[in-house]
């Protein structure tokens, strides 16, 4: 659905986007995670033709972002991380409002706001100001503007931040609700480790601008699978040695090898370092990870926009 | 066009729902029409009302000492209050610093000697003005005048008593030339007023002069309002939302432009009305208007048309509302004090007129000026007209450019 090849884009000699070649399957949720200024609303502000970029090329539904933004517009649509609507205007004036630069007009106009307010769930508070609107009803607002062109590619950058839980349930459960029932093609951009895993079918993770993992949920997740040997007696100069090992990662006492097809090699590099050392194993588990930590593992603990 | 009247409707509704900003819009440029008015209206006017209290101390053993101090009395815009006999100007001191009186003259005892002197060496000092400092320096001048007028008639009258007989022996009038040299206004002076058209001009009062400065003054801060609201705008990402939408930057700048344009119109014409019927009630003297509607339409919206792009581009460039107001206020500021709107054109300094003809406020002031007090009509305000517009133009398309850059470099995003 869509497709970007060797995707670049840079701010001064800061490099956003690092020669992405990458594919969004039509019909899936795509989890976008990638730490601060990793590419993650560059990326989204480029496939919606808002951004120019640097390089490379990019296809939406089959239509090449050079020549085609138009038709690409029509078919997409981006629900921003600010809140982009009018805040003195009613929930309904600000639907019509943008319906109507959607092309829309009177009866289909009418139309496609009950359906977009019965999907945000914004019934009751509808002739009321944006202003007076929770911080969950401005997010389901700001995703309910974004579904009124009914868009077969719908990007969510950040859509549940600053909501409490009920409210990032819903509107997860929304999504995958429009995904479904819709076939909408989704490309979902969040902080949130533990929205992507619950949402999205595919996984894409940004780092500095490049791809450092992608592929499907299942598969992201499996490869981050791990067997932890609880060691006692390690010292430092072991621990090194230790760290040094491929697939190896030393936490306090605890050395975890990565599960896979490279498992077997790696426990066995782990206990040749232990022999003859005061070092013993004291216990063995086998670890699911979380996506999180999957994510940290692969973009690193350090902060990024330090 | 469905596009254009869903981003026009949005805008209106925008607008009105904010009415504290709507209600300072109209009123404040009423207020201050209303008190700049009133209160620069009648200083400095031929039929003023204002009086600048003056203290006479007449220590004169003459009599021309009460001479000059009865042609001061009927001499500008003065209230003469003599001192009691006795008084010395030390007491004129103590009045000036107290900010009882403005001005002090003290008529020193050889006065009248001084100027009945027929060798010519009159008496240095005779007369004595004390001048508070804080007074404007045009009202120390329009006093000092005041009294060397006052003084040259009572010099005249005693040259005219002094060669009475040869007068007589010449078959002059003695009480019709001693009339003449006392009366306030000289028969023999005219003043008139020119007009592009013969007839259609107005005689001048300080309301029909001060009136069009506010008036190209506050429609010029319509700078503040657009500005802050269109980059309130980007800066919450409504801007991106919409160009994601295919929204051009145009369709955007046009929608901004329609309602305050529209607000500009209705500024305008609170401010003429504020002229015309609202100064008269506090006792002002009433606007007229000249005589070309037509003129004053097309130059108002020209203007307003100026102003908005101004806006537009200031938002453009601008990062945030702050800044933007930052900038917008001393812009406005700075364009209306080189524009003439503060300080007539004509008395600064060379340099600051040639840099005038480069302010689009200096452009609305003539042309206010050509069709209230010259008599003008569309046709004389046309060149005016043309370099607002020719301006407004400019201005609109770099602020487009800006939008466009802005956009390239990410910073809609």
């Amino acid at each position: 659905m869509i497709v970007l090849e060797n995707l670049t884009k840079a701010y001064g000699a800061q490099r956003a986007l690092d020669g992405l070649t990458l594919s969004f399957r039509e019909g899936a949720v795509t989890g976008l995670l990638g730490p601060n200024g990793a590419g993650k609303t560059t990326l989204l502000s480029i496939l919606m033709g808002i951004l120019p970029r640097d390089g490379g090329r990019v296809f939406v539904g089959g239509y090449d972002l050079d020549g085609r933004l138009a038709e690409i517009r029509r078919i997409s649509c981006l629900v921003p991380q600010n809140l982009a609507f009018y805040p003195v205007l009613t929930g309904r004036e600000n639907l019509s409002f943008f319906g109507s630069l959607c092309g829309l007009s009177g009866r289909a106009l009418r139309a496609r706001v009950r359906a977009a307010v019965a999907a945000a769930s914004l019934e009751s508070f509808l002739d009321k100001r944006a202003e007076t609107y929770s911080g969950g009803m401005k997010r389901r607002l700001n995703l309910a503007i974004g579904l009124l062109g009914n868009p077969r590619v719908l990007y969510l950058d950040e859509p549940t931040v600053g909501v409490d839980a009920q409210s990032r349930t819903w509107i997860l459960e929304t999504i995958r609700r429009i995904n479904r029932e819709e076939g909408t093609t989704v490309v979902y951009a969040s902080h949130y480790m533990d929205e992507v895993e619950q949402a999205a079918d595919d996984i894409v993770i940004l780092d500095e601008g490049r791809i450092v993992q992608a592929g499907g949920r299942e598969e992201v997740l499996a490869g981050a699978d791990t067997v932890v040997l609880e060691v006692a007696a390690l010292d430092a100069a072991l621990v090194d040695r230790l760290r040094a090992l491929e697939g190896v990662a030393v936490e306090d006492s605890a050395v975890v090898v990565s599960a896979g097809p490279g498992m077997a090699a790696a426990l066995k590099r782990v206990l040749l370092a232990l022999e003859g050392t005061e070092a013993r194993i004291v216990g063995v588990n086998g670890r699911c990870r979380t996506l999180e930590e999957v994510f940290l593992r692969l973009t690193s603990r350090a902060l990024r926009d330090a | 066009m469905n596009r254009l009247l869903a981003i026009l409707r949005k805008e209106f509704l925008v607008l009105g729902r904010d009415r504290v900003s709507l209600a300072v819009l109209f009123f404040l440029p009423a207020v201050f029409i209303l008190i700049m008015s009133l209160a620069m209206g009648e200083l400095f006017t031929a039929h003023s009302r204002v009086r600048i209290p003056v203290l006479v101390i007449n220590g004169d053993e003459g009599l021309r000492g009460g001479a000059l101090v009865e042609v001061l009395r009927q001499a500008g815009p003065f209230e003469i209050r003599t001192a009691p006999a006795g008084a010395d100007p030390g007491e004129a001191r103590r009045l000036l610093l107290a900010g009882e009186v403005r001005f002090a003259c003290v008529i020193r005892r050889d006065f009248s000697a001084s100027m009945a002197a027929r060798d010519g060496r009159e008496e240095t000092g005779s007369l004595l003005l004390l001048v508070d400092p804080t007074v404007q320096v045009q009202a120390q001048e329009l006093f000092r005048l005041a009294v060397l007028g006052a003084a040259g008639k009572v010099r005249l009258t005693a040259f005219l008593e002094g060669i009475g007989p040869l007068l007589d022996f010449a078959g002059v009038d003695r009480t019709v030339l001693a009339e003449r040299t006392a009366a306030a206004d000289d028969p023999a002076v005219l003043t008139a007023y020119v007009a592009r058209t013969e007839g259609k001009g107005q005689v001048p009062n300080a309301v029909q002069q001060s009136v069009p400065s506010w008036i190209v003054f506050a429609v010029f801060f319509i700078v503040l309002p657009v500005s802050s609201t269109f980059i309130g705008e980007r800066t919450q990402g409504t801007f991106s939302r919409l160009a994601g939408m295919d929204v051009s930057p145009w369709l955007l700048l046009l929608g901004k432009t329609v309602p305050y344009f529209l607000v500009n119109q209705v500024q305008v014409a609170i401010m003429l009305a504020v002229g015309l019927w609202v100064v008269p009630l506090f006792g002002g003297t009433a606007l007229t208007l000249g005589s070309s509607p037509a003129g004053l339409l097309v130059l108002s919206a020209s203007l307003s048309l100026c102003a908005i792009a101004l806006a537009l581009l200031v938002a453009a460039v601008g990062r945030t509302p702050e800044q933007a107001g930052t900038i917008g206020g001393i812009l406005c500021l700075l364009l209306g004090a080189v524009g003439g709107v503060m300080v007539p054109v004509f008395v600064m300094p060379r340099v600051l007129q040639v840099l005038s003809n480069g302010s689009p406020m200096a452009w609305g002031l003539q042309g206010y000026l050509d069709l209230f007090l010259r008599g003008g009509g569309v046709r004389d305000v046309l060149d005016e007209v043309g370099l607002l517009l020719a301006s407004a133009a400019v201005l609109m398309g770099a602020a487009y450019a800006v939008l466009r850059a802005r956009s390239v470099r990410g910073g809609a995003a």
